[in-house]
Order: C-alpha cells, then sequence, then structure tokens
C-alpha cells in the first residue's frame, strides 16, 4: 500500500526516541550535543527511507546514530578510549520484536496526558484551548486576557515541549505508558 | 485582517530555528487562518531540506496527537482547563466517577420551573410511601454531541457512554432497567454488572440487550451495527413484550447487522473488531478499505465533505489510520499518495482522478 517516507517515519523511527536518547546519553561523553546527534541521526534515517524502507527500523536507527558518533568522534578529535570501544562492541543485536510502536492506544494517550500535565501552566492553557476545545488564536487571548503575539509563543513553546515529552527519554515515564520500556539497555552493551 | 506567515529564510540551519519556524506552521495551520497560499509555502519550505522535514513531522505528530486529550477530557466543562491532578484522576483512566460528573457532560435536560419541582418533591414522597418505581424523566436525560464530537458519559450505575460524531442518546435508569435510546449516531456502552437490571438500548426499532459488557451501536436510519468487544449481547425487535423474538445473540468479536430485512451476524477477531471502534480514541483504521467506504466514514466527522467524482477511485483500497476530525490530511495523503486532484468549492472536496 501507498506509504509515504513520512508516514513511515512518524510510525516507525519516533516512537524509539526515548531508547534512542537514553542510548545517546549513556555512550556520547557531552549531553549537550544529543539532541543534534538525534536530529542529525533522523536526516539520515529519513534519507535512506527515501530510497529504500529499512526493514528493520530500529536496528536501522540505531545503527545509523552509531556511525555519526563514529564520524563525530574523529572529527573533535575524541580520543576517549570508553568511547571508542562502546562505539566498536555495538554490532548487538537490537530485538525487532517488541516495537514500542505497538503500545496500546490508551496507554499512548495516557503518555500524552502525562506530556501535557509537564509543559508550563501558561503554555498548557493555550494548548488545551487549542486542542481540545478547538478555539481559534483570537479566542484564546480573548480568554486568557493576554495579546495574539504572547499566545503564539505560548503556542509554539507548548508545540515543542509535548514533542520533547511525548517521544523524548526526558519524557514523562507513567508505569505503562512509557514507550522505550523494553531493553534498550542491551544496546549498549 | 493581519495576516502572518512563519518566516522563511532561505537558510536555517540551526535546529532551534528550525522548531520554531516548524511550531509557527503547525500553530497556524491550526487556528483556522490557514490559505492554499499558506498550504503551498508549507511545501516548499518542507521540500527546502530534510532537516524540516523531519522536524516538522515530529513536531505535528505529537501535537496531531494532543487532540485526543479529549477523550481524556470528556466530562469536563468546556471553558475550563482541568489542573494536572484532575486530569489524571479522569474516569478516562479507570478512576470512579467524581460526583457530580454527570451533570458537567452538560445533558439538554429542559429548565424546570419551581412549581415543577414542588410537585417533583410531592411524588418523590408519595412514591417512596408506594415503593414504587416512578420515572422522573419518562424520555430521560439526552445528551448529544456535534460533528466530529466525541464525549465519555459516565452513568450513575458505575456504566459509561461514549458519544461518537454527531450522536444523540436518552438515558433512563429505573429500578428494573437500565434504558438507553440511540436516537442518532453512534456510542460505545462499557456496562456495570447488575443482573436484576438488563442493560438495553433501543434504536431504530430493535432492542440490544445487555447484562455485563462492551459493545456499541450504530445507527443509520432504522438499520444498525452492534459490535461486541466482552461478553454476549441480545439482539431483539422492539416490539410488545409477547412478540419479541430474539433475533440473534452475538458473543464477543460479533458483529450484526440489523435492518428491515433481517440480520447479518459476523464473527470477527476481537481486536479486529476493535478496529471498528477506534473511534473512540478519535482514530479511523481502514484495512484494504475501499475509498469510497473510508471516504463516507470520513464525511460522518466532519462539516467537509469529500466528494468521489470517478467511480473507479472509490473501488481503490486503502490501509491506515487516520484522525477522524483531519479530513484535510486524508485529502493531502490522497493528492500525495494517488493519482487525484483536489478542489475545494465551499465546504465540497472535489475528488477527481488525474
Amino acid at each position: 500500500m501507498d506509504d509515504t517516507p513520512s508516514d513511515w517515519f512518524v510510525r516507525e523511527i519516533l516512537p524509539h526516541e526515548a531508547a534512542l536518547g537514553r542510548y545517546l546519553r549513556r555512550v556520547w561523553p557531552n549531553s549537550a550535543d544529543v539532541a543534534d546527534i538525534q536530529h542529525d541521526t533522523y536526516i539520515r534515517v529519513y534519507e535512506a527511507a527515501v530510497k529504500e524502507r529499512p526493514r528493520s527500523p530500529k536496528s536501522f536507527l540505531f545503527a545509523t546514530a552509531r556511525h555519526l558518533m563514529t564520524d563525530r568522534a574523529r572529527r573533535n578529535r575524541i580520543v576517549s578510549i570508553d568511547l571508542l570501544e562502546d562505539l566498536g562492541s555495538l554490532n548487538v543485536l537490537i530485538d525487532e520484536v517488541s516495537p514500542e510502536r505497538r503500545i496500546s492506544a490508551r496507554q499512548q494517550l495516557m503518555r500524552m496526558t502525562a506530556a501535557f500535565n509537564r509543559i508550563p501552566a501558561k503554555c498548557r492553557e493555550v494548548v488545551w484551548m487549542q486542542r481540545v476545545e478547538g478555539l481559534a488564536h483570537k479566542e484564546i487571548a480573548a480568554r486568557l486576557g493576554i495579546a495574539k503575539g504572547t499566545v503564539e509563543k505560548q503556542a509554539f513553546i507548548g508545540i515543542r515541549l509535548l514533542a520533547e515529552y511525548f517521544y523524548g527519554d526526558t519524557g514523562a515515564r507513567s508505569e505503562d505508558g512509557e514507550m522505550g520500556s523494553e531493553n534498550e539497555a542491551s544496546h549498549g552493551q | 485582517m493581519e495576516r502572518w506567515v512563519p518566516r522563511m529564510k532561505p537558510r536555517m540551519d540551526s535546529r532551534e530555528q528550525i522548531e520554531e519556524t516548524a511550531a509557527a506552521w503547525i500553530f497556524k495551520r491550526d487556528v483556522g487562518d490557514w490559505t492554499a497560499a499558506d498550504e503551498a509555502s508549507l511545501a516548499v519550505w518542507l521540500e527546502q531540506s530534510t532537516a524540516h522535514r523531519i522536524v516538522f513531522l515530529r513536531l505535528n505528530s505529537a501535537w496531531q496527537q494532543a487532540a485526543r486529550l479529549k477523550a481524556v477530557g470528556a466530562g469536563i466543562p468546556p471553558g475550563k482547563v482541568p489542573s494536572p491532578e484532575e486530569l489524571q484522576h479522569a474516569s478516562f483512566f479507570g478512576a470512579k466517577p467524581m460526583e457530580g460528573q454527570l451533570a458537567a457532560a452538560s445533558p439538554s435536560r429542559p429548565r424546570r420551573s419551581r412549581v415543577f419541582y414542588i410537585a417533583l418533591a410531592a411524588s418523590i414522597l408519595f412514591a417512596t410511601l408506594l415503593a414504587v418505581t416512578v420515572h422522573w424523566f419518562p424520555n430521560g436525560s439526552a445528551y448529544h454531541t456535534e460533528i466530529g464530537g466525541l464525549e465519555a458519559i459516565p452513568m450513575r450505575d458505575g456504566s459509561k457512554v461514549t458519544l461518537n460524531t454527531n450522536s444523540q442518546v436518552r438515558v433512563a435508569l429505573t429500578k428494573t432497567e437500565r434504558h438507553v435510546t440511540l436516537e442518532r449516531g453512534e456510542a460505545f456502552f462499557e456496562v456495570a454488572k447488575d443482573p436484576g437490571r438488563p442493560f438495553v438500548v433501543t434504536a431504530g426499532g430493535q432492542r440490544v440487550i445487555a447484562v455485563g459488557t462492551q459493545f456499541s451501536v450504530r445507527r443509520e436510519g432504522d438499520d444498525i451495527r452492534v459490535v461486541v468487544t466482552e461478553g454476549r449481547v441480545r439482539v431483539e425487535p422492539d416490539v410488545s413484550t409477547a412478540a419479541r423474538v430474539p433475533l440473534a445473540e452475538v458473543g464477543a468479536g460479533g458483529v450484526a447487522r440489523v435492518g428491515s430485512s433481517g440480520v447479518l451476524v459476523q464473527k470477527k477477531q476481537i481486536p479486529e473488531a476493535e478496529n471498528d471502534l477506534s473511534w473512540r480514541s478519535g482514530f479511523l483504521v481502514f484495512r484494504e478499505t475501499p475509498l469510497s467506504d473510508a471516504v463516507a466514514e470520513f464525511n460522518r466527522y466532519n462539516e467537509d465533505q469529500v466528494i468521489l467524482e470517478d467511480p473507479q477511485l472509490a473501488a481503490m483500497h486503502i490501509d491506515g489510520n487516520f484522525r477522524s476530525n483531519n479530513i484535510v490530511a486524508f485529502v493531502r495523503l490522497l493528492e500525495n499518495g494517488f493519482h487525484v486532484t483536489v478542489e475545494h468549492d465551499g465546504n465540497r472536496i472535489l475528488v477527481r482522478a488525474r
């Protein structure tokens, strides 16, 4: 069936973000780079998928991240024995048995609720009014008694934080609402 | 009217800047002020680099999913943003229904006069003395949703009714029966066990009876479709007691179509039957679905109506999960994925083979 690279990316790659983030944070010495490495990894994975969809999306995602880190380490002349060893020994199996995307709609909704609950109060109001009540820009501004420009700013923050908390490893961790709950620890061993 | 368009610098290397711009597009697209020119500019921006596209996909996907908070927030009155605690303990997640929640779901019961309440108090007293069941509101309380709506209504007996788009029910609880009339649309019922008080749904001249189970009833004129995900239900004509002959017993995974011409029961796997009920989380799930059926489904949830102009389009099959109220995304997908052209004409979206 017709499946665009974008659909594929949202369905097969994004649900692994939490696991990927934890993995990057564990092996890469500087956690400030993690978001950028993840971003670059996504770009490469997407561009590869346009040509041909990888058969094991999760393995491909982690392998791509590993290559990028190796490149980066060489470029930055990071001579960390630990890191190079880590990167070298990562030809481990990344199981595709329990893809996180199989979590139920209910669990996804719990995770979304937890993510939504973590964003700052003002943002939260704007997001709720737009997403749940379907209010227009002007109506939100009127109800909160703030300028339209302020509504926008809050919405932008909200949009970014929702994605961060919903997909990312810094995201909410509810007991069964977590996407990256499988044994991704093995990726680093 | 003032207009703004997200900034489009030719080169924007930093991830933060890209996120900022992507967020601006996403917000602009959803607050209503969105034109064909905007759509074109967004397409250009997305084509500029893979970085743009992946950032957009990531932010947009989470943002679109946030609309499903509607299901969690069902029962929270409009105009109120629930606190984190209120949401976490929403009845959606299985907490006990809170006191007053039934009222909060805004039943459209007419206002009563003071005389009425005095009469009501008097009749309660009278009825208590006689120890009989009295229908205070013979027709029950009515609840409805607009097109695109989704509403969960906790009932006092612990059962829950979830209303799909453009639907209306009337609920009457008595000592001998829990009675719901589906006047329009589709509803999913999670029935609290109470063997002494059957749960009866009437729709289009049929009665669907359950004791403790989960099932949905969808009505199109006088035809109904019953999907059972747990337990069993019985379907019988809604006529006088003596003349009632059960038409069918439907177990978990069963889908019954009942019309004037008869009953058709189809046995499905339970997960497959649940696909039919994905609307409860705001999604439509299509598996090898003819495009004509998919379009008819979408049209139930949206004021804008998609019209397939060519018969050969209707026969195409599609797969996928879609947000039921994002008809724009659905149409965009058709446009990108198939050889079709799309023309907007008022609230009609005309789709033709290219």
